[in-house]
């Protein structure tokens, strides 16, 4: 079971790095979800407790950075 | 969707064209990359591959708007015959109170709304380095004519251009009406002692302030 601390949490920010450095070196539209994932050793069910798409990734990571 | 293919300058500049205005209209912590893909009909990625970050994107249209501005003073001042004296007054006067300009004061408006301290000041140094070599060359042909003494014309453009828009910016400086006026007042003469120009030759400069 995984504590979740609201937004902040450690597994949020993990993803939004991993598909920041995704989207970064290997573009967006190559970029899936498995393949984040699987570079950051969660499961993929966990991605979607954060975002309900890789595009709500890309949106938070493109606000954000 | 259509794939419509366009050349890379062009699609980028349409990307910042629609981001200039939804920065304006929404603010710019509102504007989400879908917005700017609704309005333009293009994929997100298509987004990202042009600007990696919003702040890229803001940078972006920041430099447009100040790049816009520039020419519009270059393409003015072209226009102008006379004394380097005379076109400096030119491009002061009618370079404000124009809708180009009204457009850039939203802009900054909005840039002091945001509390988007960090990117004012950016737009301000962008319209300074843009500007300034603008006013250089005038200086320079004023030292020609003999009117103008300075060996440095263009950090004295910077130097004149930074610290009038500076301290007469208001988001950064709350002054009052009276403060604001002393400060105009005062602008002639300190540009005079600047260029080594005569007394009452920058005195032009207090009709924009009274305009203002």
């Amino acid at each position: 079971m995984k504590v979740q601390i609201g937004n902040e949490s450690i597994m949020y920010n993990e993803i939004k790095e991993a598909g920041c450095t995704l989207f970064r070196s290997q573009g967006f539209e190559e970029t899936s979800v498995a393949d984040l994932v699987q570079k950051i050793h969660i499961r993929e069910q966990d991605f979607y407790i954060y975002f309900r798409s890789i595009d709500e990734l890309l949106e938070v990571v493109w606000s954000e950075s | 969707m259509v794939r419509v293919v366009k050349k890379p300058e062009e699609r980028k500049s349409e990307i910042i064209d629609v981001a200039c205005q939804l920065f304006l209209s929404k603010g710019y912590d509102s504007t989400t990359m879908k917005d700017v893909m609704r309005h333009l009909g293009i994929a997100k990625g298509t987004i990202y591959h042009y600007f990696s970050s919003k702040e890229e994107l803001l940078e972006a249209v920041i430099d447009s708007v100040a790049e816009g501005e520039m020419m519009r003073l270059k393409e003015l001042l072209d226009n102008i015959e006379g004394t380097a004296l005379e076109r400096l007054e030119h491009l002061i006067l009618s370079g404000s109170n124009q809708d180009a300009d009204d457009e850039h004061k939203e802009l900054l408006d909005h840039l002091h709304q945001t509390s988007n301290a960090g990117m004012h000041i950016r737009l301000l140094a962008k319209v300074v380095t843009k500007q300034a070599p603008l006013y250089a060359e005038l200086f320079r042909l004023g030292c020609k004519e003999g009117i103008f003494t300075t060996d440095h014309p263009l950090e004295c453009a910077e130097f004149l251009l930074s610290g009038i828009q500076f301290l007469t910016d208001m988001g950064i400086y709350p002054w009052t009406e009276d403060q604001i006026e002393r400060r105009w007042i005062a602008f002639p003469k300190l540009i005079e002692s600047q260029l080594g120009a005569p007394a009452g030759s920058f005195s032009f400069l207090l009709k924009t302030s009274s305009a203002r």
